[in-house]
């Protein structure tokens, strides 16, 4: 009498017609990176889609919209930041809605509930931007467009503090910035509403190859995943309510002690669409051995991979395998991996090399 | 004479092959018995093992996202930041060939409307093991 036992294998007909254990996980993978990705048994077919950002930005308004963590918020605020050895890095994505006129203030930077430093699109003459507390109008114009959004970015560092819109310095001040402890979008003197989403405050300063990497060529960004991630002190996002989100009238804090903004308690708080439309500059590279193996550098120069771009636009392999890798290539990319599996165990499967894998 | 009875079971290949009894929940017509509220999760219990599972998020606001899981998001190691979670935004749609007797949609940002069509084996749910581990809980 045979003692076969008939079970699941990488031959077994069956073990690929059953439907799959699911498996599902997201993965944010910076410019440059691989991550490899292991499954718990071998896959019968592997999904890979970039999902689409949140994209959920503020609205405020010259009359009732506010943002801010300075009301009802506590006094002193919630940063101590600017000044001698209190670098810091405060950074956001703006839009145009309201129509910017001269001496308007779009944000102000508080210290127990008084304005220390003010950020304009226009100065009281109306030919420049400006910010801080100083009259020092920038030397370029700023964004125009009521549809265009760009990202700004104050950092105080080394002594200096500096403007950036995008990834260009718009402005030095070469000195400090005044210590601040609350942020408050628009001013109450002069305010100018506009479109804001994913403000981020660093402890630490930022130089300017630090700034690229958190404008990330101007597509979503996980901070989670910058180099100074470790000093990020709050980042408020509009969307996400489950994760910390936009309700009653206040805006989770994501990044450690929930330090929540609020949102004009008794106002008209609006929303609007977020900067992120299509992916342009930020793609994936899919390949199903490491560009660090023996022969890995094949894997690039014989086009052993699959390139992904775009929000939403799945691509499936249909494949057995153990494990896959995901290179970052642009910009950091956030994707999702949804695999079906089969119950055949990762052991008995072979490792994958040769043609069409890496030679 | 061997008293076995060939029947359905979760490694039967058969049990896939033949066409899925057809599951439907929701309704194109407005209703409001397939809201989710913002930062709520809904259980959808399946009468037998899954062979395929397709949902769409209809929701009418642009920012609304859909969050399917295997498991309670409470149970989830690490939850979000672990990423066992497949992400609709509106008008996205998912199909996968999966079994299982359950999954979980939640609510991320903003109240969503949601169909979902599986297409079911005969299986008795009960013949499904709990799904844990990689990939679904961690």
């Amino acid at each position: 009498m045979s003692s076969n036992i008939y079970t699941a294998g990488l031959q077994n007909v069956g073990s690929y017609r059953v439907s799959g254990q699911p498996f599902i996980i997201k993965k944010v993978i910076n410019v440059g990176d691989e991550v490899k990705v292991e499954f718990p048994y071998v896959t019968k077919n592997i999904t890979i889609r970039v999902p689409t950002p949140p994209n959920n930005a503020i609205q405020t308004t010259a009359g009732q919209g506010r943002f801010m963590t300075s009301d009802p918020g506590p006094n002193p605020g919630v940063y101590d930041l600017g000044g001698s050895g209190k670098d810091f890095t405060l950074s956001f994505w703006y839009k145009e809605v309201d129509t910017w006129s001269n001496n308007k203030r779009v944000l102000t930077l508080n210290k127990a509930n008084s304005s220390v430093a003010n950020f304009r699109m226009k100065t009281p003459s109306g030919t420049k931007y400006q910010f801080d507390s100083a009259n020092v109008a920038a030397s370029t114009t700023p964004p125009n467009g009521q549809t265009e959004w760009f990202r700004v970015t104050l950092t105080q560092k080394t002594g200096s503090t500096f403007c950036y819109f995008d990834d260009i310095v718009v402005q030095d001040t070469a000195s400090l910035h005044p210590n601040f402890d609350d942020f408050q979008f628009p001013g109450n003197s002069a305010p100018v509403g506009g479109g804001i989403d994913e403000l981020i405050v660093f402890s630490s300063g930022m130089d300017a190859a630090q700034v690229a990497e958190l404008h990330n060529s101007g597509e979503y960004f996980n901070p989670n995943h910058h180099s100074l991630s470790a000093s990020i002190l709050t980042w408020h996002t509009a969307d996400h309510a489950s994760d910390g989100v936009d309700t009653n009238q206040e805006i989770k804090d994501l990044a450690g002690t929930n330090e929540p903004a609020h949102l004009f308690g008794t106002g008209n708080n609006n929303f609007i669409a977020g900067p992120w439309g299509t992916q342009s500059t930020g793609k994936i590279r899919v390949h199903t051995l490491s560009t660090g193996s023996t022969s890995g550098a094949n894997i690039i120069n014989n086009n052993h991979f699959k390139e992904i771009q775009g929000y939403n636009q799945p691509y499936s392999f249909p494949m057995k395998g153990k494990e896959i890798y995901i290179s970052g290539i642009g910009a950091q990319v956030t994707v999702e991996i949804l695999a079906e599996l089969t119950n055949i165990p990762t052991a008995r499967m072979y490792a994958l090399t040769g043609s069409g894998i890496d030679e | 004479m061997s008293d076995f009875k060939y029947t359905t079971g979760l490694q039967n290949v058969g049990s896939y092959l033949v066409s899925g009894r057809p599951y439907v929940t929701g309704s194109f017509i407005e209703s409001n018995e397939n809201i989710i509220g913002t930062g709520l999760e809904t259980k959808i219990e399946f009468p037998r093992v899954t062979k395929s599972i397709s949902l769409w998020n209809y929701a009418a606001g642009g920012s609304t996202k859909l969050r399917l899981t295997f498991v309670p998001t409470a149970s989830m190691t690490d939850h979000p930041a672990a990423g066992n979670y497949i992400e609709l935004a509106k008008d996205e749609t998912v199909t996968f060939d999966a079994k299982c007797s359950e999954v979980y949609l939640s609510a991320v940002s903003g109240d969503v409307h949601w169909k979902m069509y599986a297409s079911l084996t005969e299986i008795p749910k009960e013949r499904m093991y709990a799904l844990t581990g990689s990939g679904i809980s961690e």
